[in-house]
């Protein structure tokens, strides 16, 4: 049995002993608590990740290290002190094995590394584990009651493969650098790499100035390389999302304040409010808690948000490209529909014409409809390229003084003659305070006309249009209306009326031939030349208004 | 993977199983047995250990 040589107190939870100075609890505590904080902030924030419980395991590793250390410090008892002089070594050198660890995953992508190199670097430590409870490592106390001891042959074998270890990490680092494509990956491990290793060279230093015998002043420098690490960590988190926290900030925020009131609790003289402070830590901890909870699911429902924006743009930008793709394709197709359906109009003309001798009634009669129906081909083919004209940007406007209501009325008298064979009667009216005049593409402003009478006459079995050019002067604008006693829009048909393809129910039933695309160049012409089309109904079977409207000049 | 996770779990185990043993033989030998040495203090007489000596903790 051996006496307890020196004359010190009990040691509190075997840290606290006034034979210890208090310059040594603020070298201790101080990482301690940063290293303890960091390492739960950093799980808490995501426990799936394995670089986050890497970390999490370093930082407990040091902060036994450390409470080890105040043990050797402040205990009186001498089995004690041999007891956690022999236990350090492996913890140290397990704290190094983890470092190794989390700088292997940041210069590997976060690639796990393989079992047989963790069994080769966790060989190293076998002599430690092995050796540890013999005078290899700890050969006895020091004579002297200032707990030191004297170190065995496996203490020295564990400054070796510190150096050894650190030596990895800075190779892991350069090869990590080189070989990481992504910029955030690589910033990643710079900062990681380079925080462990300066965490750990303070360690390894703080080791050599007990083997160069300095005295026990330099050695508490070997603590501070963890604020250091904790301090770059904590910005990598921040700055380059190392380890995937979200809610850091808050949950440090959280943490702070729990451990200030916690830290309340402790004082002596506060005995009197202690429930009340108590209580109060139970409450904002579960709070806290919750709060940091909703902010989390809150922040991952806005990444998914974000996800799925991401995924509609992408999806859009692909519906742009086949969009345009479509037109072009419509384009090349209809000119290539042109070019024969010129020659079949131009034989069917000259073969009804006699060119090819006198044809039978019936020959004559079929060729007609051929004529129809090649009339309708081509104007098809025509609002086909439209169409892909106006969708690729590629429709060009000759801009010139237009006079609408002059227009408006040669087109009426243009097709009275239809209208009359269609037994529908075809005026113009006008009421213009000014000129009429319009800047816009003559040819046009025509189409726009024509293809809208055109359409009132088609969709008008039986009564009147009505051209009517008035003229807005104040409001700089200038009407023409196209006013029809036909079968008139639903208000359904009023909604899509000017889509591509759109076409009203009533055009079907009263079986009018159309491609559904006049009005939509129609109305895509209006509005590049600065005007606009609409059209108004009182339903079915009670005719329609069409507008169209020019800037006056 | 799933080879690789029984891999990772026979080392883990292996790993703390060896950090209990280390842990078991140093409190059995340090705390029961109590096989470790206290040096003399006598100041005169210098011993070979000189060279290991540390004011303080590791």
């Amino acid at each position: 049995m051996i006496d307890n040589p020196c004359e010190w107190g009990s040691a509190a939870l075997l840290i606290f002993s006034d034979n210890v100075g208090k310059l040594i609890y603020y070298t201790h505590v101080l990482p301690l608590v940063i290293s303890l904080f960091l390492g739960f902030q950093v799980l808490i924030s995501n426990p799936k990740e394995l670089a986050n419980r890497v970390l999490f395991v370093t930082t407990i590793l040091f902060s036994i290290w450390v409470y080890f250390n105040l043990i050797l410090w402040a205990s009186p008892t001498p089995e004690i002190v041999v007891f956690f002089w022999s236990l350090i070594v492996p913890v140290e050198l397990l704290m190094y094995l983890a470092a190794v660890y989390l700088v292997y995953l940041f210069s590997h992508g976060q690639v796990d590394m393989p079992t047989w190199l963790k069994i080769c670097f966790s060989l190293l430590l076998l002599p430690i584990l092995l050796f540890a409870h013999t005078s290899l490592t700890v050969i006895g106390l020091s004579p002297d009651c200032d707990t030191g001891a004297f170190e065995g042959i496996i203490i020295q074998y564990m400054y070796f493969v510190e150096v050894l270890l650190l030596l990895v990490i800075a190779y892991l680092i350069i090869r990590g650098f080189k070989k990481l494509q992504k910029k955030t990956e690589r910033q990643q491990l710079l900062f990681i790499g380079i925080s462990t290793f300066i965490f750990l060279a303070f360690f390894t230093a703080g080791n050599f100035t007990l083997f160069f015998d300095l005295g026990p002043f330099y050695e508490q420098y070997k603590l501070f390389g963890m604020p250091v690490f904790a301090a770059l960590v904590s910005y990598s988190i921040i700055k380059y999302r190392a380890f995937h926290t979200k809610t850091l900030i808050t949950e440090i925020l959280i943490s702070a304040l729990w451990i200030l009131m916690f830290s309340i609790l402790l004082f002596r003289d506060m005995s009197y409010a202690r429930p009340i402070i108590f209580f109060t830590v139970v409450i904002f901890g579960f709070i806290g808690i919750v709060l940091s909870r909703v902010m989390r699911r809150e922040l991952e429902q806005k990444a998914e948000i974000e996800r799925l924006a991401l995924g509609l743009e992408r999806a859009n930008d692909r519906l742009q490209v086949l969009d345009k793709q479509k037109s072009e394709f419509v384009s090349i197709a209809s000119h290539q529909l042109r070019s024969p359906l010129t020659a079949i109009r131009g034989y069917v003309s000259m073969m009804t014409e006699g060119s090819f001798g006198k044809l039978p009634d019936k020959a004559s009669e079929a060729l007609g409809r051929i004529a129809e129906s090649t009339v309708f081909m081509a104007s098809s083919i025509d609002d086909f390229l439209e169409v892909s004209r106006i969708e690729s940007g590629n429709m060009k406007y000759d801009y010139r003084d237009v006079n609408l209501k002059e227009q408006a009325g040669h087109i009426v008298d243009d097709l009275r003659t239809d209208a009359l064979h269609r037994g529908l009667l075809l005026m113009f009216r006008s009421d213009l305070n000014g000129t009429g005049l319009v800047r816009a593409d003559a040819g046009k402003t025509q189409q726009i006309l024509h293809n809208l009478i055109n359409n009132a006459l088609k969709y008008t079995p039986k009564g009147s249009v009505t051209v009517y050019a008035h003229d807005d002067v104040r409001g700089k604008k200038m009407y023409v209306d196209i006013i029809d006693t036909g079968l008139g829009l639903s208000s359904e048909s009023l909604q899509k009326l000017f889509g591509k393809f759109a076409r009203a129910k009533v055009a079907s039933s009263a079986n009018i031939m159309g491609t559904g695309l006049g009005l939509f160049v129609a109305r895509e012409m209006a509005r590049a030349m600065g005007g606009d089309i609409s059209v108004t109904s009182d339903g079915e079977g009670l005719g329609s208004t069409f507008t169209i409207v020019l800037p006056l000049i | 993977m799933k080879k690789q996770k029984i891999h990772t779990l026979i080392f883990y185990f292996f790993l703390i199983f060896f950090i209990l043993l280390s842990v078991g033989l140093t409190y059995s030998n340090i705390i029961i047995e109590k096989n470790f040495k206290q040096f003399s203090a006598d100041e005169n007489e210098p011993s070979e250990l000189d060279f290991y000596f540390h004011k303080a903790a590791i």
